[in-house]
């Protein structure tokens, strides 16, 4: 059986690079709580990645200039030497965008097993 | 509480203000979190590497300073940078290879010196580990009287059971035994330790027993080199070999391969035995016990805690007392020689042994002449930069006419000079990588090209001060030219010619230094390898006797060779030996009534000897056939040293001489150690019988007395014939034992090799240095001819000849070269009296040398400027007018 795989060359004009997807992805789960360093944690602890402090800092400020994500100031505290953090919340766009990857990759997998049983 | 303030600012510096808040309170925040879980050292690291990350273009380009001057300047400015390469292609190219040749030499003697320093620091908590060596000093005025690193075999037991803080100890001697394979045998270096030799010193077990390699003293540990050779692929742990050590033959089962790590080791070995088995070598069992005889060194390790000062005067105290010599006029002191020193070896230990040394006046003379290099280099690339940027003041008079800042005419030469500084570093790394096995061909090295972080920062920080200097001094003479001048196009080079002057000056200083100082090394090793030695080295032929006979088994295999070569019309003559021109020559030592010691060293000969090596007879007669052992001959050092009118019939003087002995001839001095050291004298005797009597003390590093091999000398011509004979004639009589013939040349040649190769590697510096000073005088020949073209064709036009126009830019240049020869001659001079001083026999540095140097420089100089000027001189006058 021959594919076509229409949906994925049809490729948007803003696509998301592995690791802004999940740096994107973070910044959703954390909500109110997304600043670089908890980013950097919780990427650790879920899936024991060690990622530098200045690489999750550039891309969430690309994102930003994409339009993905907004920030913001607030939260200073004695364990920031009195500095405010930069909450970052994910906007409709990115939204959208994580939506989009999801189903793209749920509509891939569907293929698998299909090719699989094909080819014999 | 707070990370250290100066990194806050660091960051402050770089990342933009809208940024910074959040920036600087996570890292804080990760500081803090980082210093719960790790120690405050490595959390300190981490801030720092944090905040250095921060130093990426992501960060830096949302800088609002960055986004106004760069970004389009930046790409201009590029353009332009590459513009300029292609249009002033032979400057670049000059620049950029100047510059590359002299940071490759600076990598490869880094590379080198690297190595040197590294070697034996591979060992755990080696800087715990010694050599036992002792200091022999007048108990009374404490004058130095003697060093060595040679002990007795009971030192280690006596060591091992008084001294309870040190945590190993092993003795090491080696010597050459059989190793049979089959139905063949090699002769192989065999190592006798102590077990404590693999606990003492890291050397990786890469199979077998790891934890205790020497159990026991049936078994052999043997590098991988001895794998290969007698196993092949097989795996040979639990393996027999069969091995003679001493006499008898025993079978070896290997316990563990180990690396000897080569490159980096000072202790090679390639087989090792337990120190048991001395007991087969030494010739009676007198030898393993007493502090008379030494022959073997030893090696403690302490416990780290130790203090190394209060060691030695507790060793001290200890060894006077084991040997009983506090009534002697002379006091033994113990130093432990660190184990880093071995190789490059400091002036406070005797530096002959077992353990492979390193002169390191060599590193000295290789890291100075890697900055002479450099600084030629790095001189060159700033005087081309900075005059080639007088070419460019008409542009850069339009650009500020234009309004250009002058910050940003700064960073446009500053960007221009760093681009070529790079491709200069870019191109040095990569031909260093490409040049490093021809390197260690030439300085028989085995180095590794190996980048590590400090490294490309050093280039990197040398590339950035190169740059900055170079630029500032361009910008400095452009920037300040009134625009309209610059504009006009009219300058002169006034201002800045007496610091041009200065540093061709300085350049060719160090050049005609360099150059003096290779021909004095020339000279030098010329004279040592052509000096009369004092015997006959040409044609004569070197075979060792095999090492399994005894003294009279190694007399008898010695006539029978001989009867059998001696049929041949091109033996001329045989002899037999104990020791070589490749070895230490034996010391013996003699008490007298005094109590004082007198040495000499002592050399067991045939009665051919004297004849077959072509040393001069000056005095009495040689010895016969029919002489007992009795007969002694001595050489004139020692005539001197005893200040003997008459040396025949006088006696060696020492209490313990019982029977007298005769002193039947004299010879002239022949030089049996290095040419570094004046002949020391010297007893020759055909049987040891006589001396042993006087004998309080030895230092030996060939043991027992007996013949161990035969010197042969052959007719010269028919080489490969003879070669043939004699090797065909030691089967006949020795059967399968190995046959090993060596030519004394050869032999020779190799001593003097380390010194042979720093001439090699000198020439190479000064051929780079004069090559890139040499470059940089073409391009400034030529920039000071493009700038006196037109006068030049007036010049032409009134009637100057082409010598006359040469001479007149080459006027200046000779001038600064001979000024140079003036300055470097007496800097080398001094220099060289200093190294040529560690040899007795030397040279003198004749005033030739001197100005050949300057004379072979300025010749150099004045064809490179002949051809330059050549071009304009031959060129129509009308063409050279015209130019506008």
């Amino acid at each position: 059986m021959r594919i076509t795989l229409t949906k994925c060359i049809e490729m948007k004009k803003e696509y998301l690079g592995e690791f802004e997807e999940l740096v994107l992805t973070m910044v959703a789960m954390l909500a109110e709580n997304a600043y670089g360093n908890a980013i950097v944690d919780e990427i650790s602890e879920k899936i024991g990645r060690e990622v530098n402090l200045s690489a999750v800092h550039v891309t969430l400020y690309r994102m930003e200039d994409k339009g993905f994500v907004t920030s913001e100031m607030g939260g200073a505290s004695n364990m920031r030497g009195g500095r405010r953090k930069r909450i970052f919340t994910v906007t409709n766009v990115g939204m959208q965008m994580l939506q989009s990857l999801k189903e793209q990759r749920q509509q891939l997998w569907s293929f698998i097993p299909d090719l699989k049983f094909s080819t014999i | 509480m707070e990370p250290p303030k100066w990194i806050i600012k660091l960051i402050n510096l770089y990342c933009p203000p809208q940024l910074a808040e959040s920036v600087i309170g996570d890292v804080w925040e990760q500081y803090l979190n980082d210093k719960e879980r790790l120690s405050k050292s490595r959390a300190g690291r981490r801030l720092l590497w944090n905040a250095l990350r921060f130093f990426r273009p992501g960060i830096l380009l949302r800088n609002s300073k960055t986004q106004l001057i760069n970004r389009a300047m930046l790409r201009i400015n590029l353009l332009l940078a590459l513009r300029n390469m292609r249009k002033y292609k032979f400057y670049s190219l000059i620049n950029v290879l100047g510059l590359a040749l002299s940071i490759m030499f600076g990598l490869l003697v880094f590379f080198y010196v690297q190595n040197a320093i590294q070697h034996d620091s591979f060992h755990a908590e080696h800087q715990s580990i010694f050599r036992f060596t002792k200091e022999n000093r007048n108990r009374e005025t404490n004058e130095l009287i003697s060093r060595n690193n040679t002990e007795g075999n009971q030192l280690a037991s006596d060591l091992r059971n008084e001294i309870p803080s040190i945590q190993y100890i092993s003795r090491l001697i080696s010597g050459s035994g059989y190793v049979k394979k089959g139905s063949e045998t090699f002769s192989e270096k065999i190592m006798l330790v102590d077990p404590d030799f693999f606990r003492m010193f890291s050397f990786p077990v890469l199979e077998g027993n790891f934890t205790q390699p020497l159990e026991n003293i049936s078994q052999v540990v043997i590098s991988p080199a001895m794998v290969e050779k007698y196993f092949g692929l097989a795996d040979p742990v639990g393996k027999e070999l069969e091995l003679v050590v001493g006499n008898d033959p025993f079978t070896f089962i290997v316990s563990a391969v180990a690396d000897p790590i080569e490159e980096l080791n000072s202790i090679p070995f390639d087989m090792v035995v337990h120190i048991d088995h001395l007991k087969n070598l030494v010739p009676s069992p007198s030898f393993l016990t007493g502090y008379e005889v030494s022959f073997m060194e030893t090696y403690i390790k302490l416990d780290p805690s130790e203090n190394v000062k209060a060691m030695e005067e507790l060793l001290t105290e200890s060894y006077e007392r084991f040997a009983q010599t506090e009534d002697e006029p002379e006091k033994t002191f113990v130093r432990l020689q660190p184990i880093s020193t071995l190789y490059w070896w400091s002036n406070r230990f005797p530096q002959e042994g077992e353990a492979k040394t390193y002169n390191p006046d060599y590193v000295y003379i290789l890291i100075g002449l890697c900055l002479l290099v450099l600084v030629i280099a790095v001189l060159n690339f700033i005087m081309l930069t900075s005059s080639q940027s007088l070419n460019r003041i008409k542009e850069f008079g339009i650009r500020k006419t234009m309004g250009a800042f002058k910050r940003q005419l700064s960073a446009q030469l500053l960007l221009e000079v760093f681009i070529l500084a790079m491709m200069a570093g870019l191109l040095a790394l990569i031909s260093t990588h490409q040049f490093i096995p021809v390197f260690n061909n030439l300085a028989n090295a085995t180095l590794k090209f190996q980048l590590s972080s400090e490294l490309v920062g050093f280039i990197f920080l040398l590339i950035g001060i190169i740059s900055v200097i170079s630029s500032a001094i361009s910008s400095s003479v452009i920037l300040r030219l009134k625009t309209t001048s610059a504009l006009k196009g009219t300058l002169s080079l006034g201002g800045s010619s007496f610091t041009k002057n200065l540093m061709v000056v300085v350049q060719f200083t160090f050049c005609v230094g360099l150059i003096i100082g290779t021909i004095a090394f020339k000279n030098q090793m010329n004279y040592v390898s052509n000096k009369s030695l004092g015997f006959e080295k040409d044609q004569l032929v070197e075979v060792e006797l095999p090492g399994n006979l005894d003294e009279t088994g190694a007399k008898k295999a010695y006539e029978l060779f001989k009867t059998k070569l001696r049929n041949h019309p091109d033996i001329l003559n045989t002899a037999a030996t104990m020791t070589t021109m490749s070895v230490q020559w034996t010391i013996f030592r003699f008490d007298q009534e005094d109590d004082s010691k007198f040495s000499a060293n002592f050399n067991l000969v045939s009665p051919d000897y004297v004849n077959t090596m072509g040393i001069e007879l000056i005095a009495g007669r040689d010895f016969r056939e029919d002489d007992t052992g009795k007969a002694i001959i001595i050489n004139e050092s020692m005539v001197k040293e005893m200040g003997w009118e008459n040396p025949l019939g006088q006696q060696i003087p020492g209490k313990n001489f019982e029977r007298s002995h005769e002193i039947i001839g004299v010879v002239k001095d022949f030089n049996f150690n290095s040419l570094h050291n004046e002949v020391s004298p010297l007893i020759m005797a055909t049987e040891v019988d006589y001396m042993r009597e006087g004998l309080t003390g030895i230092s030996s590093y060939v043991w027992p007395p007996q013949y161990f091999t035969v010197m042969i000398k052959v007719a010269p011509g028919n080489a490969a014939e003879t070669a043939d004979f004699i090797e065909t004639t030691w089967k006949e009589t020795m059967g399968a034992l190995p046959f090993e013939m060596k030519y004394v040349d050869d032999i020779l040649n190799e001593k003097y090799k380390e010194e042979k190769r720093y001439s090699a590697i000198i020439n190479y510096a000064a051929g780079f240095s004069l090559f890139i000073a040499w470059l940089g005088l073409l391009a400034l020949t030529r920039l000071v001819i493009q700038k006196r073209f037109k006068e030049m064709g007036i010049r032409k036009v009134l009637g100057s000849s082409s010598l006359n126009i040469i001479l007149l830019v080459a006027r200046k240049f000779i001038l600064l070269i001979g000024v140079a020869t003036l300055l470097a001659s007496p800097i080398a001079w001094w220099l060289l009296q200093d190294w040529l001083e560690s040899f007795a026999y030397k040279v003198d540095l004749s005033p030739v040398v001197f100005i050949l140097s300057g004379f072979a420089v300025i010749v150099v100089t004045f064809v490179s400027i002949s051809i330059q000027s050549l071009k304009i001189s031959n060129i129509n006058p009308s063409e050279a007018l015209r130019m506008e």
